[in-house]
């Protein structure tokens, strides 16, 4: 797992906290709710970590019965992600407004350079109507064996990605792709 | 077992909140974060304290009120 000692000085970790928050996905969607169909063994999850300007990083590894099961997972939540990004959208939308909140979510699949193929990511702009400003978040997932690692992590408001926060991006995901490396030999 | 959205929302509602803060400023009603938070309820009340301290650890954010 990506620990404290992953980030640079000035950040902070908080320990995660355990939500029922529940998200509804329709059947041909229903991967991005985290039904995999064949049910995983163990999910770990990352202390939360908190930037010195605002940046957030969270991090889970889910661990699955068998090579194939991690594999077809994987695959699952590419083609969710290319049919599915509007109800990803309209979920979160919807669950902020159930508690008062009036959110816009886009969200896109990013084309990632410089790493390995199969590493997936998804970048999401949230706005608030009425309010300049975008929140900027993404998350990334990357299969090693039977463990598929997502990494999240959203930008300060009102910015977006620099020079800066993609080098520590680079670094986490090498990390996250490391640690998995590690924990499968 | 569920994917890791929460910290997405946590983000959210941090930033919601952060903006009810401002405007709160905006008029002269120093009490307004206080007062707002309870019209946040339900499941974000699980992780509202996990906003709080993104925004009490945030000053950069905070100078943008």
């Amino acid at each position: 797992m990506l620990t404290l000692i992953s980030f640079p000085s000035g950040w902070t970790g908080s320990p995660y906290e355990e939500s029922d928050l529940e998200t509804i996905f329709s059947r041909q969607c229903q991967l991005l709710g985290g039904d995999f169909g064949s049910e995983p063994t163990y999910t770990a999850y990352s202390q939360e970590f908190n930037g010195p300007d605002g940046e957030f990083a969270g991090h889970s590894v889910i661990i699955f019965g068998s090579i194939a099961d991690a594999i077809d997972a994987m695959n699952g939540l590419v083609s969710a992600l290319e049919r599915c990004l509007v109800e990803l959208e309209n979920e979160f939308e919807l669950l902020m407004r159930r508690d008062g909140i009036e959110v816009n979510v886009r969200s896109e699949e990013m084309s990632l350079t410089g790493f390995e193929p199969g590493l997936l990511g998804i970048r999401s702009g949230i706005t608030f109507p009425g309010r300049s400003g975008t929140l900027i978040a993404d998350q990334f997932f990357v299969r090693r064996s039977r463990m598929i690692a997502d990494l999240g992590f959203s930008y300060p408001f009102g910015e977006g990605p620099n020079d800066t926060s993609n080098r520590l991006l680079s670094r986490l995901i090498d990390t996250m792709r490391s640690r998995l490396e590690q924990a499968q030999e | 077992m569920a994917l890791n959205y929460r910290w997405l929302f946590a983000m959210m509602i941090g930033v919601a909140l952060l903006l009810a803060a401002c405007a709160g400023e905006d008029s002269d009603d120093t009490s307004s974060f206080q007062s707002d938070r309870p019209q946040v309820p339900g499941v974000v009340t699980q992780i509202v304290s996990l906003s709080m301290s993104l925004l009490s650890i945030n000053p950069k954010q905070t100078r943008r009120c």
